[in-house]
């Protein structure tokens, strides 16, 4: 009897820890929207024009400067 | 402070070099520094170490550290392009007629003494301080050597500089207003810092021989000229080195396979179509 006691009271609070955990996340999305993975693997086109695309990850910045270089095909 | 900058020709290229608050006479260090390693890394010099390894292809000879450098660079770009950026394909060079330096004009071209070469690995050793190539084949350095000095030139020239050697470039430092180096990538500007850039296209150097298009970017599979539905590629990588050999992967795998291949190995990149 005491071994049943047991078993049904860890398995009450293992059930009652999901409902917890559960609620808590549900609760505290930070961006519902979000996909599990960024576009970060894949790039993202941030340009298209002349003859081509331009496609910059997020370690890369675009900007309004002159540029002072380029390069090219030589 | 101010930016100064410096172009001249070497590499068989134009070159540019600029720096913030650089110590005086340091651009005309660093141009000197470039034009030595034109010198000693041409193919096209008779003297120097390049055609020297090229004419005791078979047997082991001596080479520099940046030789040595240059040409374990050359056996990883192979090998992380999956045999695409291959040194080792001076045969198929000398074929097309790219004999010599393009502003004396090619001489004509035997296609049909142009084959795929074997495995670089299989075609060069290197093993501390020598090098030793199989008999009959012949390196050329001018699709990595540019990347690479690029990024060692910047490295040593000072804080906040940029080294531009024909189109491949690294960017270290800042740049001018403390955002990033401006560099012209496609039609957008970008912000580079620690990071370098470069492009790979199919139409310079390229010319007509008897009617037949030809240019100098060999595709290994083939040993000619390569045929892709891309007409330039230009890339951001963490090096130079790296954005050489991508861009230029990218080129030979074409618009299909790119996109991919960039995604995984690119930090941005520009794919322009032929004109």
């Amino acid at each position: 009897m005491r071994v049943v006691l047991l078993k049904a009271a860890a398995t009450a609070l293992t059930v009652a820890a999901a409902a917890a955990a559960i609620v808590h996340v549900n609760g505290n999305l930070k961006t519902a929207g979000a996909p599990l993975h960024p576009s970060v693997l894949g790039g993202s086109v941030v340009a298209v024009g002349g003859d081509g695309k331009l496609h910059l990850t997020p370690s890369v910045r675009s900007g309004a400067a002159s540029a002072v270089t380029s390069t090219y095909a030589s | 402070m101010t930016l100064d900058e410096v172009r001249f020709e070497s590499l068989g290229s134009t070159c540019h070099v600029l720096g913030v608050g650089l110590e005086r006479g340091r651009l005309a260090w660093a141009t000197a520094w470039v034009v030595e390693r034109h010198d000693r890394f041409s193919r096209f010099e008779p003297d120097s170490e390049l055609s020297r390894l090229n004419a005791t292809a078979g047997s082991w000879v001596d080479v520099s550290t940046e030789l040595e450098g240059l040409l374990r660079a050359a056996l990883r770009a192979h090998g992380s392009s999956g045999g695409l950026v291959h040194a080792g394909v001076l045969g198929s060079m000398l074929a097309i007629g790219y004999t010599r330096p393009l502003r004396l004009g090619p001489t004509a071209a035997t296609l049909a003494a142009a084959a795929p070469p074997p495995p670089l690995p299989d075609m060069l050793e290197v093993a501390g301080g020598r090098a030793r190539l199989r008999s009959g084949t012949g390196i050329d350095l001018g699709g990595i050597a540019k990347g690479w000095l690029a990024d060692r030139l910047a490295g040593e020239l000072g804080d906040n500089c940029l080294v531009n050697l024909g189109g491949d470039l690294f960017a270290h430092g800042r740049g001018p207003d403390g955002e990033g180096w401006p560099v012209a990538l496609g039609t957008e500007t970008v912000l580079l810092s620690e990071q370098g850039a470069a492009t790979s296209g199919i139409h310079k150097r390229a010319w007509n021989d008897g009617g037949q298009a030809l240019h100098h970017l060999i595709d290994p599979r083939t040993g000619r000229p390569a045929r892709t539905d891309l007409g330039q590629v230009s890339v951001v990588a963490a090096t130079a080195a790296d954005a050489e050999v991508h861009a230029k992967t990218a080129l030979l795998l074409g618009s299909a396979l790119a996109p991919a291949h960039l995604a995984a190995h690119a930090l941005g990149w520009w794919l322009g179509a032929p004109p």
